[in-house]
């Protein structure tokens, strides 16, 4: 297996590179930036790559294509590609943490809290504006992680299967809550909260573009110190221990880092849960790496799945809008079983 | 409450604009979510909701270029309610489908509106976004058609449609009532999953009925107003009534047959318990004419009701 290792600053930082992901992570780059222009030359509003570059530059070709560019594609372009990023990762840190290979941002409650602070926002109060939406998503994300945190870590430092098994108990019962308001309440309103449980992107604009690359500026320093935790943690509680790693703090840092990535995705753009679960496996497929290249592949994996799901959903049956949280499904899943027959593999975290 | 607000916005509308300054061809404009400068004479409207928009825009002689429709079972595209009441469709006229629930931005957008409509369920896409194309107003989907006819008057400069409208409504209405005695009772049911779910009002059926002098039964009047509240089985007679009314949606290919499989369905024998189906006065309307806020839907919902009262086998008896 051909590594690449690099020691800059006098060895100060050592980084060891598996050549092959370098190339995947590359042809995920240039697969992103192909579906990105693609996404932005598309829609009910056609526009060559002449017109967007000339758009893009302050030259456009038509009036329109101004605001259709910059205030409805471009953000949404890029929403959903770091959206998509935001969930591979907070999937990928989740599963490194529980060595558990079902992990995703479900499992932490991040989804189901989101969801039932929005959907109790649409059902009992429809008049409030939707610019709370986000940050209810938000509210409701980190409290349900917290609680199923200060639940699962309130005895002997919070075994991984106790944690599991919180999760999805407080995460049914959530659900179940959500549930018996999509029920009882009004039918249209009902509808309204499902577009949003379906996860969406079609509405983004700038201030979720600049939420979420905020979000992604102050959580990449925690990335890519986790990496050196994660490695030892993969490895089980004993050899952790072994290798001097704090195992409860490193474990509750990685699990907030993990839900405040999620968060902010969600808080703008739905839960779209199917990303986090399976961006992490698609990545590991694509190309054997240590745990910092594998988060690099997940990332981009995950932008190119939810890029990829928007931009379909987007043109495919236009006018229709076809949610980017059931395409990510759709999609992912053929993908996501092919590789597994095709690799054979029986590699485990 | 809605009634309330709307009320509050008609003296609002009436009252002329102090605070908003608009530029050369534009005019103030009071709608549900505050007051926006709108062209004086609007060309190229763009409607985002089909039955509560676009039919009476259309109505009142000014087709939207774009509209949000529903999709049939083929995979068409239908403004919905507009068949039956204006007879205008996607197929048959210039206008353009802009997608559902969403609509799409970017078609929107392409078609140059100087004005967009913004009902206030599509809440899939906001203001902030639509008014980045064209000036947005809102609308409330929940008025009744005498509120929602003169908002669309006040917007368009059709007072005069309006009043004729208005008086051929009265005219109806006064020809229903003379065949309604004093005390009828009326009750509106659905059959749903495990039980009977209804609003109140329900939409223009409501209006009509008691403007022609019915009385709703009390379980209905209970309701809040915007609530469809979903009531167990076994409170089925509560809604027994003179007449019983259930509606069908001609736009998803529904047929009377469908409404009565679902009372079926929650309450099997359920003709046998209300007294009106037992005596034929359960009567299924077709949704779209006693929902949409048109005065030809609303006068083809009057005149099947009357047709209904003049039946002299049907009726109550004492």
């Amino acid at each position: 297996m051909s590594v690449l290792v690099l020691s800059p600053w006098n060895g100060r930082i050592s980084l060891r590179l598996h050549r092959h992901a370098l190339v995947v992570a590359a042809l995920l780059l240039v697969a992103l930036i192909g579906v990105s222009v693609a996404s932005l030359m598309s829609g009910s509003y056609p526009l060559s790559l002449r017109g967007v570059w000339q758009t893009l530059t302050g030259n456009p070709p038509e009036e329109i294509a101004q605001t259709v560019l910059w205030e409805f594609r471009f953000p949404r372009t890029i929403v959903s590609a770091v959206a998509g990023a935001l969930f591979g990762l907070s999937g990928a840190i989740l599963q490194y943490v529980t060595r558990n290979p079902l992990a995703d941002p479900s499992l932490v409650g991040v989804s189901q809290g989101a969801g039932l602070a929005v959907v109790s926002a649409i059902v009992l109060f429809p008049e409030m504006n939707l610019v709370w939406r986000p940050l209810l998503a938000f509210a409701g994300a980190l409290i349900v992680a917290a609680l199923i945190q200060s639940i699962a870590m309130q005895r002997t430092g919070g075994a991984t299967m106790r944690f599991i098994l919180t999760g999805i108990g407080v995460a049914a019962f959530i659900a179940a809550i959500t549930n018996t308001m999509l029920t009882y309440g009004d039918i249209d309103q009902a509808q309204a909260a499902l577009g949003w449980l379906a996860g969406s992107i079609h509405a983004v604009g700038w201030p979720e573009v600049w939420s979420l690359t905020l979000c992604l500026a102050i959580l990449t320093p925690g990335l890519i110190w986790s990496a050196r935790y994660l490695s030892a943690l993969r490895l089980g509680p004993e050899v952790s221990i072994g290798l001097g790693v704090p195992i409860r703090a490193a474990r509750i840092g990685m699990i907030t880092l993990s839900v405040a990535l999620a968060a902010f995705a969600v808080a703008a753009v739905g839960p779209l849960g199917f990303v986090g679960l399976v961006a992490p496996h698609l990545a590991r497929r694509l190309a054997y790496s240590g745990v910092g290249q594998h988060l690099l592949l997940t990332a981009l994996t995950g932008a190119l799945m939810v890029g990829l799901a928007d931009f379909i959903g987007r043109i495919a049956f236009a006018p229709v809008q076809i949610p980017a949280g059931i395409l990510t499904a759709i999609l992912g899943v053929p993908v996501f079983l092919l590789l597994i027959l095709k690799t054979q593999s029986t590699r485990q975290l | 409450m809605r009634r309330i607000s709307l009320a509050v916005l008609a003296i609002c509308a009436a009252t002329p604009s102090l605070a908003l300054e608009c530029g050369d061809g534009m005019r103030a404009f009071t709608h549900m979510t505050g007051e926006t400068c709108i062209p004086e004479n609007p060309q190229r409207i763009v409607s985002l909701g089909s039955k509560n928009v676009t039919v009476p825009l259309i109505e009142l002689g000014h087709a939207p270029v774009g509209s949000q429709g529903s999709l049939r079972e083929d995979g068409t595209a239908t403004i919905r309610a507009s068949a039956v009441s204006t007879g205008v469709e996607f197929d048959n006229s210039d206008i353009t489908f802009v997608g559902d629930y969403p609509v799409d931005l970017e078609l929107v957008a392409a078609l140059e509106p100087d004005l967009i409509i913004w009902p206030d369920w599509q809440d899939e896409v906001n203001m902030d976004q639509l008014t980045l194309i064209a000036p947005t107003i809102a609308y409330a989907t929940d008025a009744t058609v005498h509120d929602a006819q003169a908002f669309y008057a006040r917007l368009l400069g059709a007072e005069d449609e309006l009043a004729r409208a208005k008086a051929r409504y009265d005219a109806q209405i006064a020809q229903l009532a003379a065949l309604v005695p004093a005390g009828t009772t009326v009750s509106v049911i659905h059959g749903g999953d495990g039980g009977f779910w209804t609003s109140y009002p329900y939409g223009n059926l409501t209006l009509i009925l008691e403007d022609a002098g019915f009385e709703v039964v009390d379980i209905l009047a209970s309701i809040a107003p915007g609530e469809y509240p979903t009531f167990s089985a076994e409170r089925l007679q509560e809604f027994d009534a003179d007449w019983v009314f259930t509606t069908y949606r001609t736009d998803r290919g529904q047929t009377p047959t469908d409404a009565i499989a679902a009372m079926e369905n929650a309450f099997p024998g359920y003709c046998d318990v209300l007294t009106a189906c037992a005596e034929g006065r359960f009567i299924a309307l077709p949704r779209e004419e006693v929902s949409t806020p048109s005065y030809d839907a609303v006068g083809a919902a009057i005149f099947a009701l009357t047709t209904h009262m003049s039946n002299p086998f049907t009726q109550p008896r004492d």
